[in-house]
């Protein structure tokens, strides 16, 4: 509220005073004011009247002499400051700071007092007249007067950073009095603090790290130097919080980090011995987590180490998939592969803060390597394939999805994810069909797994097999009921798998004789499963059966476990103790390959060599001759005798699985030929190949040369024309 | 709201002079007029200026001395005394429109509501 401005219109008298106005009256009141002023300065304001000073300075604004009140004050307060200014400048070396430091305590309590007494007229005149407020005005004059005073502006700069610099070279320095000070400038007003002060702080900063930076790589590795740089930057932020302005953290930190890291990143990441290689060979965590850290705060910073770290991934990898050393065991091939992949998703996790970007980077990786291996999903797959057979025993559920789950991940990075699949089903088809799968719920959580991978298409197939497994046990049971119903009970027993034929890997028709046994009881079977299914085609598939056989040598009796085909070999044995090649390819008529390998697992093998072979080899040759081992023995009563067959497929086998895979793509890329022509009618040459190739990625990369043999075919059985005018061009034909 | 407190010495940490000349001029001496006990708390939590005389370090800051304050008339001292009952009360002793025809009485409040940065007088 204001007297001047009363509620009701009527008018103010003037304030009557019972001294009327003489001439002097402002003078002396002015002269009163002054003393007070000097009197407070001198610390001697405790002996003054509040009341009686109050009263003066209001008694003069109101009497129309605000003018002369507030251009005294800046006279008065600026002489004062010229006093001081010299009394700063003739303080000795190191109490000139502090000398400083007090006078603007000083200057700020005598302020705080003077602008009190005037607050009349901080409230009317100055509000009025548009001046500048008592206490800024203060600092405004403190501020020419001595913060830019031609002799005390330099020095003063220059003894604070002396005072920085000593305490960066480790002496200890007085920081209250450094951050009273720093705080003087943030009070005169931020443009102040960052002309006078910040910017030439920062300038200095910047010169000392460049120094230090070019001496620390001179002289230190990597991890050291990051080591530094690291303690360097808290020391930094720590020097903010103690003395500086808050605001100047982060522009301090940016020197710091373009000096120490940014202007030396690339040769920090390739230091020989020491940099990003060393320290991902030698899985160095912290020294990781120290450099992504601090990478992290420069401009591509992340990208340097991300490169650097993708372009030794590529090639490491690369040596990991090409080494024909490892190509020997599948098994360890794969196992080496996650084993790489679970090195370098801890490190992610553990020292880049599971960073989006490196996994990303790990991935593309890890894809483009694997895929330059064209033996890649047949190992993958074998690699289940021996898990699934043994590697699981005694392994907790949880471990299993791991596992499994890991395949799973190594196979999406898998461009020709339909060559997996099909090593998958011929693995599968394998451990069902000699029963040699541990754990059902293992394989059938791969197969959830992998539905949701490939696609429903794929895993109706694999479980038609595990249908067909479950319904042939049904099946026997019916059939071994029946036998001893009628009283066919046979000392052979049969054990009759019927599998649809396209849910199975479809195989050769390798027949072979079966021993007359043996096929009375196929018939037998044959008969009972046709009166229950009318209409259906059995055929025996000899290749993929297994066999129990009792046998008995000179010293003991075992139980031997065969394939079908070993079995019938062995047979031929209980009518003759000799038998040449010759006679037993007649006898049984297995195909050459398959005939060659079991009898090499039941001659050459050591222990298990049922049979001796004339002349002694490693390899079975057409004019060899084969004996009863009537000498056998070995320890265990049940001997399991497998077939001689490298796990991995032989080069003519994978040439024929390679071929069959070709053969499984073209109805799918005419598929999606005939999905894109369809719905675009007209297209040229490229666009087609690229979005076929784009509708295909996920489940193989087909070769252009092949799309462009389909669309061929396509137009010879009338699909697609080529435009008459432009032959680049192809029209769908409905 | 302090209403209870106004005047009460028990309430009190500080003594309030009013000084001024007698009814009589009697040459240029001030004379204590009337002593009016006050707590500096209440007092400075209505006026700024009170707050600053009691607290910044000058003569009135010593707690054993009088708070001296100046009037130049009777009707000044009259407003003042009504200030320090609005600062105690939120009131006023006699209501504003009884003084509608002493104008005078009014504009004295005013002045002095406005020299010692009493807000809320003026409503």
């Amino acid at each position: 509220m204001s007297a001047s401005k009363p509620k009701k219109s009527f008018k103010i008298e003037p304030f009557k005073h019972k001294v009327e106005m003489d001439p002097d009256y402002a003078n002396n009141t002015w002269k009163v004011l002054e003393d007070a002023i000097h009197e407070i300065y001198n610390h001697n304001a405790s002996g003054l009247s509040f009341e009686e000073l109050y009263r003066s300075a209001y008694n003069m604004v109101l009497h129309k002499y605000g003018n002369k009140l507030y251009e005294g004050l800046t006279t008065t307060m600026t002489n004062q400051l010229q006093k001081v200014a010299g009394q700063i400048d003739a303080a000795q070396g190191d109490t000139f700071l502090e000398e400083l430091n007090l006078k603007w305590l000083d200057h700020n309590k005598s302020l705080q007092m003077i602008r009190d007494i005037l607050m009349y007229m901080d409230r009317t005149y100055v509000t009025n007249q548009n001046k500048v407020p008592v206490h800024e005005l203060g600092l405004n004059l403190w501020r020419d007067a001595i913060v830019r005073n031609g002799r005390i502006r330099d020095r003063l700069l220059k003894t604070l950073l002396d005072l920085v610099h000593k305490e960066r070279t480790g002496e200890v320095i007085n920081r209250g009095l450094m951050r009273n000070v720093t705080k003087m400038f943030v009070d005169l007003g931020q443009t102040v603090y960052l002309e006078d002060f910040e910017k030439p702080f920062l300038d200095a900063t910047a010169d000392f790290y460049k120094a230090e930076a070019q001496q620390f790589i001179s002289t230190s590795d990597c991890t050291d130097y990051l080591r530094k740089a690291e303690k360097r930057l808290n020391e930094e932020i720590e020097r903010v919080a103690h003395y500086l302005d808050q605001k100047t953290e982060s522009k301090l930190t940016t020197v710091v980090e373009r000096e120490m890291i940014g202007n030396h990143m690339k040769l920090l990441v390739e230091m020989e011995n020491s940099g990003l290689v060393s320290m991902l060979t030698n899985d160095k965590y912290e020294d990781l987590a120290r450099m992504y850290n601090l990478f992290r705060r420069v401009p591509t910073g992340l990208q340097t180490v991300r490169d650097l770290m993708t372009s030794h991934l590529r090639e490491t990898g690369k040596q990991l998939v090409t080494d024909p050393e490892r190509q020997r065991d599948p098994v360890e091939f794969v196992q080496r592969l996650l084993d790489e992949k679970d090195k370098y998703d801890r490190l992610i996790a553990q020292s880049f803060g599971n960073d989006k970007t490196f996994q990303n980077a790990l991935n593309s990786s890890f894809e483009f390597f694997i895929n330059l291996n064209t033996r890649s999903p047949e190992f993958i797959s074998l690699f289940v394939d021996d898990k699934l057979k043994k590697g699981l025993k005694g392994v907790s559920e949880e471990d299993v999805e791991g596992v499994l789950d890991k395949v799973m991940m190594l196979f999406r990075y898998l461009q020709e994810k339909d060559v997996f699949e099909k090593y998958y089903k011929q693995h599968l088809a394998k451990r069902l069909l000699s029963g040699r799968t541990v754990s059902d719920d293992a394989e059938r959580s791969l197969i959830v797994k992998l539905k949701t991978e490939c696609g429903y298409q794929f895993t109706s197939k694999l479980e038609g097999m595990f249908t067909d497994m479950k319904t042939s046990k049904d099946t026997m049971a019916a059939f071994q009921q029946k036998m001893v119903e009628e009283g066919n009970d046979s000392d052979i027993s049969l054990q009759v798998q019927v599998l649809t034929t396209g849910s199975w890997p479809t195989q050769p028709g390798a027949k072979a004789t079966l021993p007359p046994e043996i096929l009375e009881q196929c018939d037998k079977f044959k008969n009972f499963y046709l009166s229950t299914h009318t209409g259906r085609r059995l055929s025996w598939q000899t290749n993929m059966g297994t066999a129990d056989l009792r046998a008995t040598f000179a010293h003991s009796r075992h139980e031997l476990n065969v394939s079908t085909y070993q079995m019938c070999i062995l047979l031929l044995f209980n009518n003759a103790d000799a038998l040449s090649y010759q006679e037993i390819q007649a006898a049984t008529e297995i195909p050459v390959a398959d005939l060659k390998r079991n009898l090499q697992s039941l001659a050459c093998v050591k222990g298990r060599n049922v049979l001796r072979k004339e002349p002694v080899g490693k390899d079975v040759d057409e004019d060899d001759v084969f004996h009863f081992n009537d000498k056998f023995t070995n320890k265990l009563h049940k001997i399991k005798i497998g077939t001689v067959s490298a796990q991995k497929e032989s080069e003519p086998e994978k040439q024929e699985t390679r071929q069959k895979v070709e053969e499984d793509r073209k109805p799918q890329i005419e598929a999606a030929i005939v999905r894109i022509m369809k719905s675009r009618r007209l297209l040229d040459h490229n666009n087609i190949i690229s979005e076929v190739t784009k509708q295909l990625q996920s489940r193989f990369l087909p070769n252009p040369a092949v799309i462009k043999k389909r669309i061929e075919s396509l137009i010879e059985r009338e699909f697609l024309e080529r435009d008459k005018n432009d032959r680049r061009l192809y029209r769908y034909l409905a | 709201d302090f209403a209870f407190a106004y005047g009460n010495p028990s309430f009190s940490d500080r003594i309030i002079w009013l000084q001024g000349p007698e009814p009589v001029q009697d040459g240029d001496q001030a004379v204590v007029r009337k002593k009016v006990p006050v707590n500096s708390a209440i007092v400075a939590a209505k006026s700024l200026v009170f707050q600053n005389m009691l607290s910044n370090g000058m003569a009135e800051t010593d707690k054993d001395r009088p708070v001296i304050v100046n009037v130049d008339s009777e009707q000044e001292e009259r407003a003042v005394l009504e200030m320090l009952y609005f600062v105690y009360t939120g009131t006023f002793s006699t209501p504003c429109l009884d003084r509608g025809d002493r104008c005078e009485e009014l504009v004295a409040l005013l002045t002095v509501a406005d020299k010692y940065g009493v807000a809320g007088m003026v409503a």
